[in-house]
């Protein structure tokens, strides 16, 4: 009777996930979305009457609202996380990579990026959100790289552990050790908009998904000499529903 | 428990008395399914009743009647644990009531919980000692059920507040960049830019005052408990009047009539409880009809444990189905374009009374105003003394 | 060359804004342009970058070494903190004022930065008034009010 209570206090819990994400997507987009169209408005019909140099006013305020739409996205991902988590169930996660090629093409296209498949198995978990973690780790080995280099991509997996672990190595700029865990965190960046566009929440998704599955994820790597994101997912994950 | 066995082992003092004695012990509670053990502490010998030897899986005749037979069943992490209280009961006379795992006849490891009680000749010695046997592996799985769930619920629950402080935090800066610059473009260029370009920096200053007060008010909800959260003895008076201070833009606006009864000393974190206060005057002054003039009454009432503080308003009122689903976060009742408000003021409230110990409710009717209630504990003498 | 207030010392005053935010960095320059003392401001956009300026100015006469700096904690990689520790501990460096310039008003980062020794900390304002209005009081002690030591002395010391 008392984890029925528990159990009560648990979907309230998910239910107050709902309502953030509710407030984040109603409330919230609304006035980002009237900030950055009359911004833009702004810039390109009113633009002319500013002198040159204090152009970048106008670039500052689109950009940021720009930025905000990024922020919010990534928001309600979280959010989603939590309130369209499916039930488990055999995936082929080669059919998955296969999904995420298609639905990267643009960006595979435009960098060039090289991406190589070894043999892929069958896991226990939430199709949907096993391919949105693929996007997230192939996303950022192809947006962290040298000016120029074409990305190389490694995916494969090994049974260890009564686990399956995933691997995906890249070509790409490498994160210093000391910045392993910060990479993690919300909204955290170890890098400048000018430098690199993003928005600092794919990892903390990742992790986030991997939480869920009862899994865990880490990255090995050095500065400028590429990264290894390695993910855990436990053959038979057994998961409180929350 | 322990009186009933100090009585029977006053009586079955001879040996064959003995076995006799312990079947009508255990008949007297075969409903409730006790096992029983009778320990003479002299020879080493232990006798288990049936119900005992059935509960680890035994059939009558199969466990030897002997000491060794318990201990050795014990599981590794509870042994030293419940020897060592055995032996205080046996020296020191301490209750004896324990909870442990045992080994089943067919491997399997199962929680018991035990009592009993010893008999001490003249000298002081323990000679014998009995005791009951229950099975509680089903009650033991359930809890660690529900505390795995708690820990769940409990880091999900600071994720949560964490995420939403971080995220709120982090959304402020670009917000503030775009309501600064575009504040900038008006002061320089105003003069300078047609209409259309004016009332293009006046929608962008708007949507970002907008977010900001829906950002900060996400923050306030995710700070409640958070941070700082000392609480005194303090002043009612004084909050409240800082209260009434942080509003008087809106009372000056709305033309608003604030009045209230004498406020007692209060026990809480000012801070908070100040917040708590605006945020409910600040709603009564709102959500009024088009030109009618607010009017707030703060009362107050000394109930036997609580103070109870009252709101009232002349608003507009509020639909008797939505009456608990107001205090729901992110929770509003209209569009931003009638009334202004992020939906977070009365969980924000409501977490605040939560976090004092507290309750909060409401009472109103379409039309007829709101009353708003709240409950806080009233200082104690030696916290009155602090302040 | 003596210590005296920047406002007498008349040259620009040397200004290193350790800050990720290129808004930020452009409404603190717009700020100090209507400074009485003219400011020259070199912007950093990480802690790494602010610590190579410092070398250079501590090894190179030609580059100013700052008056005064002010940091922000939320740095990409090296935190700002991380910042404050070095600098604070470096002979040559430590004598520069820093002031954290910084969005958060948490206690623990607060504490922080006055345990790493820093000479104040300041809450980034919302509002653009009152983001002017912050310079100006920054101005009016650092630049008006404070005696700063002579930097050619302090060179000479360590």
């Amino acid at each position: 009777m008392e984890n029925q209570a528990a159990h009560n206090d648990a979907s309230q819990l998910a239910s107050e996930f709902k309502e953030y994400a509710y407030s984040v997507s109603h409330d919230l987009s609304a006035p980002v979305r009237a900030m950055v169209e009359f911004s833009k408005i702004l810039a390109s019909e009113h633009g002319d009457i500013i002198n040159p140099e204090r152009k970048e006013y106008l670039t500052l305020i689109v950009d940021n609202g720009q930025k905000l739409q990024r922020m919010m996205e990534g928001l309600l991902q979280y959010s989603r996380l939590n309130t369209m988590a499916k039930p488990f169930t055999d995936v082929d996660v080669g059919l998955i990579l296969q999904d995420c090629k298609m639905i990267m093409q643009p960006e595979i296209l435009s960098s060039r990026a090289e991406i190589t498949i070894g043999d892929m198995p069958i896991v226990y978990a939430d199709p949907d959100q096993l391919k949105q973690l693929f996007i997230i780790l192939l996303t950022n080995a192809i947006v962290y790289q040298p000016e120029g280099q074409t990305p190389k991509i490694e995916i494969s997996a090994e049974e260890k552990d009564a686990a399956w672990e995933f691997s995906i190595a890249d070509n790409g700029i490498g994160i210093a050790p000391k910045f392993h865990k910060k990479i993690f965190g919300i909204f955290q960046r170890l890098h400048t908009d000018e430098e690199y566009t993003g928005v600092g929440m794919g990892l903390k998704l990742a992790h986030k998904i991997l939480q869920r599955h009862a899994g865990d994820i880490w990255c090995e790597s050095m500065s400028n000499n590429g990264t290894v994101f390695h993910f855990r997912l436990p053959i038979s994950p057994k998961m409180i529903q929350l | 428990m322990g009186r009933i066995f100090a009585r029977f082992l006053s009586r079955s003092a001879t040996k064959s008395a003995l076995k006799d004695s312990i079947e009508c012990l255990e008949l007297g509670w075969k409903g409730v399914g006790f096992g029983i053990w009778d320990w003479n502490i002299l020879t080493n010998e232990m006798t288990f009743s049936d119900r005992f030897k059935t509960l680890l899986g035994y059939a009558p005749g199969e466990l030897p009647q002997h000491y060794e037979q318990w201990v050795k069943r014990l599981h590794p992490d509870d042994k030293q644990q419940t020897l060592s209280a055995l032996q205080t009961h046996l020296k020191h006379r301490k209750q004896y009531n324990i909870e442990y795992r045992m080994l089943t006849k067919s491997g399997q490891w199962r929680w018991f919980h035990t009592t009993g009680q010893a008999a001490w000749d003249k000298k002081g010695n323990a000679t014998r000692m009995v005791g009951s046997l229950a099975d509680i592996t089903e009650r033991k799985h359930n809890e660690r059920e529900r505390e795995l769930i708690m820990e769940k619920l409990l880091e999900s629950n600071t994720e949560l507040e964490r995420f939403a402080y971080v995220a709120s935090h982090d959304m402020q800066e670009p917000i503030r960049m775009v309501t600064n610059f575009s504040e900038i473009i008006c002061k320089d260029y105003n003069s300078l830019l047609d209409e259309e370009g004016k009332e293009c920096l006046r929608l962008i200053a708007d949507s970002g005052k907008r977010m900001h007060s829906i950002i900060d008010d996400l923050l306030d909800y995710s700070r409640i408990g958070n941070e700082d959260n000392h609480m005194i003895s303090c002043d009612g008076e004084n909050v409240l009047e800082g209260a009434l201070e942080n509003l008087c833009g809106l009372i000056t606006s709305h033309n608003a009539q604030i009045s209230y009864d004498p406020f007692p000393p209060i026990y809480g974190n000012p801070v908070q409880i100040m917040r708590l206060i605006q945020n409910l005057v600040a709603n009564g002054i709102k959500y009024q009809p088009s030109g009618n003039r607010p009017h707030i009454h703060i009362g107050f009432m000394n109930q036997p444990e609580q103070w109870c503080i009252s709101i009232r308003d002349n608003g507009i009122g509020i639909n008797e189905k939505f009456i608990e689903q107001i205090f729901q976060p992110f929770r509003r009742l209209h569009a931003w374009e009638q009334y202004e408000g992020t939906g977070l003021g009365l969980s924000i409230c409501k977490k605040i009374v939560e976090n004092h110990g507290g309750r909060i409710w409401a009472t109103s009717a379409p039309g007829e105003g709101s009353l708003f209630y709240f409950t806080l504990c009233k200082p104690q003498p030696k916290q009155l003394e602090a302040a | 060359m003596t210590a005296d207030t920047l406002t007498n010392k008349k040259r620009p005053a040397h200004l290193l804004v350790v800050e990720d935010n290129h808004g930020d960095i452009v409404l603190m320059k717009r700020a100090f342009a209507e400074a009485h003392l003219s400011t020259q401001i070199t912007a950093a956009t990480t802690g790494e970058e602010a610590l190579a300026i410092l070398r250079k100015a501590e090894e190179n006469a030609d580059h100013p070494m700052p008056d005064i700096i002010l940091l922000d904690l939320n740095l990409p990689q090296m935190s700002g903190h991380q910042v404050l520790e070095i600098v604070k501990s470096d002979n040559k460096l430590k004598h520069i004022p820093i002031v954290v310039f910084s969005s958060s008003r948490a206690d623990s980062d607060v504490m922080q930065s006055y345990d790493l020794h820093a000479n104040g900390y300041i809450v980034k304002p919302l509002g653009l008034d009152h983001f002017n209005d912050v310079i100006r009081k920054l101005e009016q002690f650092w630049f008006m009010l404070a005696v700063m030591p002579d930097t050619h002395t302090a060179r000479k010391a360590s």
